[in-house]
């Protein structure tokens, strides 16, 4: 059986910023279809970078990504992903429909399409009662749950969630790993998360990254074992909080 | 004191760790300051003129070339008034200088551009300076040649009228008047003294006549008759009748003395009263006659009488020393004259000349202001970044904030406008050219804004750099300082300031009714640089994250 290629292929991506801050050195790993892949790390580690980078609003200094079925056009790339940053990045003073309506109208939807898919997300992740509501006086959670929806909107078959649960109460991370699940069904995949519990249950593969390099990556459970370890925190505790401090 | 310490460092800390901030901070601030002094830098210097000789004679040539020579003025010469007027109205030239002189005499005129009030002060006081020297030469041989003649015959005037003011015909003139009366005066006391002495003499000579033509009448009568009585007594014998005849003739010697004494007397005096009287009167028409004679050779109207010869003997002489003396005239007349006016085709009040300029300025304000913090403001809250992950294209973006910002700062515009004809009465042209002008200067606005916006990326220092800017253009945009006024060296960065052009625009529109053939250019150059602005912002954001 002919092996389908890799829906994201990162390889040798690296970012310098201002002030030679490396904060992506050389990495390499790839996304399959319907996969969860965590990209773990402490803070700092550049996880965000690459999602960044991968979501095309951060060209990388070396290195390259390719999408499946892009051809390398970013237009194609940014019709195929779907991202959720960290800090939501919403429009505060716009309303939970208006902000909907914004993200999605560069979409090929047409106007009834987008108004039945508006008002099916809203359903979904429970924003119908706060659809007028302006973004700014949700709470952190309802923010989150619209910036998903606004990260989902066009069924995208790339999802780049970046620490989508940080701050959330255990109920709606819960949900979002329901979510998750529910779209890896039709989408790959790629997020970030500090919390190594949620990564070893709902990520099929994970690279954990340690100042701006991947120290491992495959699937939790063969790291963990690898690595003569009971969990994914152990696994990390290891591999980098202890290499760090001898390196201090 | 302590934690205050503390604060204040990490103010200080935050502050600098912004280096865009800290630029904008230190540089701008200076450089507004350097612009502000390098654009009111001097008093206007290299002013355009366009000058038009119109005689083209000697003095007019000599006065051309002065002008000419005025380092100060960059000279370009006119036909006729007309292509004066045009070279004007095409911005060449900011003042017509007419120079209008024949016979030495004329007008240098001055038309004056109303949108550039502080050059035409020193256009005449350089115009006045450069022909001062030829106009005073020319006011000095205008004095030895043609003022004297012109004194002299002013001279001549007055004394004729002089002349004939105490000489002339008139009798009514007062030496007239008083020689007649002085000579009616002397007349009425001569004649009074003729009839007192013709009186007095008569009267005299009577009196004396009277008496010895009685006294020989009596002594005639008195001998006839005694020697008749006499006669008759000697005739009649002595005794009473001879006593009686002798006494009765002695009666009527007596009585007849008596009678012809008194016809004597009577008339004597009779005759002497008539005689008296044409003597009178014949001597009254000879004083008459001679004085009429008299008047006719001394009255000041006759040539021929020693007063008038007299007189005008000394008037004339009076009137030669007059002549004759260096007389230092003080001329009144100005033979050239330097005149100044504005080149106006309305009438306008002094707030125009600055309304046209507050209109572009207010819509820099409002949709500079505006702009320039729209995209940094969603770049700080990362909406932008958001956005641009999905297919929304960055032009498409751009170009919606551009427009967006345009029709929110339309409002505005469109009250300013109004205020300014409604309230304030400002003289406005064309409706839709000011409303053109303003709706492309906005769009020039917003485009500069983004560009801001795109370049500062933080919305602090969106908005320092933006103030900075506007006062930047506003200071450079010749609306305070005509480019005369600007030092040398900097004088063509007004020339891409889009302000300027607004400026210009609206100036032509609003003070000159001009249409739209004479402002297609600052139009075309607006929406030049709304292009290169958005583009060049356009670009950047295509080129962010990077």
């Amino acid at each position: 059986m002919k092996q389908m290629p890799a829906v994201i292929k990162v390889d040798k991506l690296t970012k310098i910023f201002d002030r030679d801050v490396t904060a992506v050195n050389h990495i390499s790993f790839s996304v399959e279809e319907n996969e969860i892949f965590g990209l773990l790390g402490s803070n700092g580690s550049g996880k965000s970078t690459t999602l960044r980078m991968i979501a095309t609003v951060l060209d990388p200094t070396d290195g390259e990504i390719s999408y499946r079925d892009a051809d390398g056009d970013k237009n194609i790339v940014r019709n195929m992903i779907g991202y959720i940053p960290q800090q939501d990045l919403l429009y505060e003073d716009l309303s939970v429909i208006d902000n909907l309506r914004l993200f999605s109208c560069s979409y090929r939807f047409s106007y009834q399409e987008r108004e039945e898919r508006i008002k099916e997300l809203l359903q979904r992740l429970e924003l119908k009662k706060y659809r007028n509501y302006c973004v700014a006086d949700l709470s952190g959670g309802y923010k989150k749950r619209l910036s998903i929806a606004i990260g989902i909107f066009h069924y995208p078959k790339i999802i780049i969630a970046d620490e989508i649960t940080i701050g959330l109460d255990p109920d709606l991370r819960r949900k979002i790993w329901d979510l998750l699940l529910d779209l890896k069904k039709n989408a790959s995949i790629i997020f970030t998360t500090h919390y190594l519990e949620e990564a070893e249950k709902l990520c099929d593969r994970i690279a954990l990254m340690d100042l701006g390099k991947i120290a491992v990556k495959g699937e939790p459970k063969k790291i963990i074992a690898e690595n003569h370890c009971h969990n994914l925190e152990e696994v990390f505790y290891k591999l980098v909080t202890n290499k760090n401090k001898g390196g201090q | 004191m302590k934690i205050i310490l503390e604060y204040i460092l990490f103010e200080l800390k935050r502050f600098f760790k912004n280096i865009k901030l800290v630029l904008i901070f230190f540089i701008s601030p200076l450089l507004t300051t350097a612009v502000f002094a390098l654009f009111a830098y001097q008093s206007p210097k290299d002013i355009h003129i366009a000058l038009v000789n119109v005689v083209g004679n000697e003095l007019s040539d000599k006065i051309t070339t002065k002008i000419k020579e005025n380092t100060l003025f960059k000279v370009k010469e006119a036909g006729n008034i007309e292509e004066g007027k045009r070279v004007l109205k095409s911005g060449e030239a900011k003042s017509v200088v007419e120079i209008d002189i024949a016979d030495e005499k004329g007008e240098i005129k001055i038309i004056e551009d109303p949108r550039y009030p502080e050059i035409q002060g020193k256009v005449k006081e350089e115009i006045a300076n450069s022909t001062k020297e030829i106009i005073k030469e020319t006011t000095a041989l205008l004095a030895e040649s043609t003022a004297k003649d012109k004194y002299q015959k002013s001279i001549d005037q007055k004394f004729t009228e002089f002349t004939d003011e105490i000489l002339g015909q008139n009798s009514n003139t007062p030496l007239s008047k008083t020689i007649t009366n002085e000579l009616d005066k002397i007349k009425q006391e001569t004649v009074s003294q003729i009839n007192s002495q013709v009186d007095a003499q008569i009267s005299e000579n009577l009196a004396t006549s009277k008496t010895k033509l009685s006294a020989k009448l009596n002594e005639e009568v008195t001998s006839k008759f005694d020697a008749f009585t006499a006669q008759i007594a000697g005739m009649l014998p002595p005794g009473e009748v001879a006593n009686t005849i002798t006494a009765q003739l002695t009666n009527y010697r007596q009585e007849l003395t008596a009678s012809i004494e008194s016809t004597i007397n009577a008339e004597i005096s009779e005759q002497m009263s008539e005689f008296q009287s044409k003597i009178k009167q014949q001597l009254v028409a000879t004083v008459d006659q001679k004085f009429d004679t008299y008047k006719k050779r001394l009255m000041p109207s006759n040539p021929e009488s020693p007063i008038y010869k007299a007189i005008k003997q000394q008037v004339d002489q009076f009137k030669t020393d007059l002549e004759q003396q260096d007389v230092d005239i003080a001329i009144n007349t100005e033979p050239i004259k330097l005149e100044s006016k504005e080149y106006l085709s309305k009438d306008i009040k002094y707030f125009d000349r600055y309304s046209s300029g507050a209109i572009p300025l207010v819509i820099v304000l409002i949709f500079l202001l505006k702009s320039a913090t729209s995209m940094s403001q969603d770049r700080e809250s990362g909406v932008l970044e958001r956005l641009f992950s999905t297919p929304a294209s960055r032009f498409k973006v751009m170009i919606a904030k551009i427009i967006s910002n345009v029709l929110i700062g339309i409002v505005s515009l469109f009250a300013i406008i109004l205020m300014l004809k409604f309230i304030f009465g400002a003289a406005l042209g064309s409706w839709w050219l000011v409303l053109l002008i303003s709706f492309i200067m906005a769009i020039v606005s917003v485009s500069m804004g983004m560009l801001i916006s795109v370049i500062t990326r933080d919305l602090a220092s969106s908005i320092q750099f933006a103030f900075y800017t506007f006062f930047m253009i506003v200071l450079t945009s010749e609306f305070f300082f005509a480019s005369e006024n600007i030092h040398p060296y900097f004088r063509y960065f007004s020339k891409i300031n889009p302000l300027t052009y607004a400026v210009s625009a609206l100036r032509k529109v609003n003070l000159f009714n001009w249409g739209f053939g004479d402002i297609w250019q600052e139009l075309t150059i607006m929406v030049s640089f709304a292009v290169i602005y958005a583009a060049i912002a356009i670009w950047l954001v295509s080129r962010e994250h990077r």
